[in-house]
This record gives structure tokens, sequence and C-alpha cells, in this order.
């Protein structure tokens, strides 16, 4: 594989592969698209928008395209993954996320989600600032299987330690339900520091699991794990 | 910005934030108020847009760091 294996940064070419990562990421094994549930749009609608969001290239949150890496084997985009450092700008990617959906949704659209909102808030886990923090990890289902995500995520981790090294930390959240995530994780380091559960089930119509779960690990472990 | 207008702003702070305390500052950020979420941010920009009547730019959102940014941002848009 290492012959014809690259890593690099996204551009604008690969804006549809980044929706497919995104919206793969996002739906955690499962059909559910927690941004199409809570802004009733249907999955055209928001291929669209975050087409046009990507495109706006906001950094420092995870619908970011200069944010993202991209492995590429034999010529064939084979898998992404996004990477960014908290708060780095001044702004928690959190709010920088309303502030893009305010804009691209639109007033009504967010008036509408508010309660769908405050459903799937329960689940908000705090991103540590100064932290890097990895979204959107996605590898297509012919190249699962060869370490391509941990690559990925490794290249991030080694990319932001060389820009910035008082950075200490790597945190990631995913579903609770996304076991082979979650085991992929472990092996190059990560453990469960934080767990969020609904206290309802109400939210899986909303979101893909009624979990969530924060890993984080020292980055310097990462490194000399590799 | 007008004393009158920082009044109006806080307002909006004190109800969107379901604090009847809340006194806003140039410098606070969502860091320094507790209910200040990504859902509350939302209802933020859009109360703000509605009480000032006026529209924000993407860009103009994303630069935002402070309420002093906000405040600064309401002050060039209503200026006759």
């Amino acid at each position: 594989m290492d012959n014809n294996f690259i890593l690099r940064q996204a551009n604008d070419s690969d804006i549809d592969f980044l929706i497919e990562a995104i919206l793969n990421a996002e739906m955690s094994g499962t059909d559910t698209i927690s941004y199409c549930n809570i802004f009733s749009v249907s999955k055209d609608e928001l291929m669209k928008i975050l087409h046009d969001v990507l495109e706006e290239d906001i950094q420092g949150q995870e619908l970011c395209v200069s944010d993202f890496l991209i492995a590429i084997i034999d010529g064939e985009r084979a898998g992404a993954v996004c990477a960014w450092v908290e708060g780095a700008e001044g702004t928690s990617s959190a709010l920088l996320k309303s502030s893009i959906f305010f804009h691209f949704f639109g007033k009504e659209k967010c008036e509408q989600a508010a309660e769908k909102l405050k459903i799937a808030e329960q689940l908000a886990i705090h991103r540590e600032q100064t932290c890097i923090q990895i979204e959107s990890v996605y590898v297509c289902k012919k190249f699962r299987g060869l370490g391509i995500s941990n690559k990925l995520i490794c290249q991030h981790i080694k990319n932001y330690a060389a820009i910035d090294n008082s950075l200490e930390k790597v945190q990631i959240l995913l579903a609770k339900t996304n076991e082979s995530a979650y085991r992929s994780y472990e092996k190059i380091g990560f453990k469960i520091t934080c767990e969020k559960q609904a206290d309802n089930q109400e939210i899986l119509k909303i979101l893909p699991s009624d979990t969530m779960i924060q890993m984080e690990s020292l980055i310097k472990n990462i490194l000399n794990n590799k | 910005m007008e004393q009158n207008s920082i009044d109006k702003l806080n307002a909006i702070f004190r109800k969107v934030f379901e604090d009847n305390a809340l006194q806003i500052s140039a410098t606070m950020t969502a860091d320094d108020v507790d209910k200040w979420t990504s859902l509350t941010h939302l209802s933020l920009i859009s109360e703000v847009e509605d009480a000032f009547s006026i529209k924000f730019k993407l860009k103009e959102l994303i630069a935002m760091k402070n309420v002093g940014d906000l405040m600064k941002l309401i002050e060039n848009k209503t200026a006759a």
C-alpha cells in the first residue's frame, strides 16, 4: 500500500468527497442524519448547504475544507479526517457552527429547530480549548481495515504539533454505538474521558445514538506510539 | 454605542440567557455566560437582528469574538 499511498490537505476539488465523509461520519453506521432531522431538510438540500458551507472554508470547526486531510490510494480518494485546534481564533467550534447554521439554514428554520436542538444538546460534550479536535473520520468501504483513519489522525496530530509545540491533548467525540471506531482509537492511545447519555429515547428520532463519548490522549503518547 | 442601544442589547441578553441580573460589557465572551450555548447563540443573533432591524453577514458573525465586537457591528449597521 505504501508506494501508492498519499496523505494531503483537502482542497475545493474534494468537496463532494468531504460531503460523503461528513454525512457518513454523522450517521455512524445508521440511516439517521441529524442535520436533516433537526433542520427539516432533505438529504439533497443538506448536501447543497454543506457544499456552500465548505466553499466558505471557515476554520476552527468540522465543516472546513482546509482542516481536512485526505488519503489517496492508487489515485483514488480512500478516506478523510477533519482536525482543528479548539478556540484557536477565540470562538468555540460550537458557536462558529451556530453562526454558520443561522446563515445557511436561515432564521426561520433555526427557530423551528429550537426544540429539537434543545433535545440534541443533552448530548453536547464540551471540547476543551487549545486541544486538537478530531472529527468526521471516514474511510471508504473498500479501503477499510488498512489503518487509514489512524494514519490520517496521526498525521493531523503531527502537523499541529509541528506548528505549536505547546499543544498537549487531542480529543475526539463519537457515538457510543460506533464500537469499531472506539476500538480503533483505543489502539493508538485514546481513552474515554466523558460519556453522556440522553434521559429519554426521543433523541433517537433526531440523532443516531442516545449516548456520546469523548476520548482523549496526550499528543506525545500518540506520537510515541507511532 | 449609545446608552439606549446598550440597554436594548442588555435586555436581549437577559431574555435570551434567562438572567435578569446579567450586565453586558465589551469584554464579555461566551465563556462568561453560563447559558451561552449553540442554541442560545442562534436565539441571540436572531433577537439582535430583529430588535435593531439589521442583518449580519456570515463573515461578521464568524469574526465576532466578544460583546464589544457585537456592539461595534450594531453601531456600524445602525449608523445613519
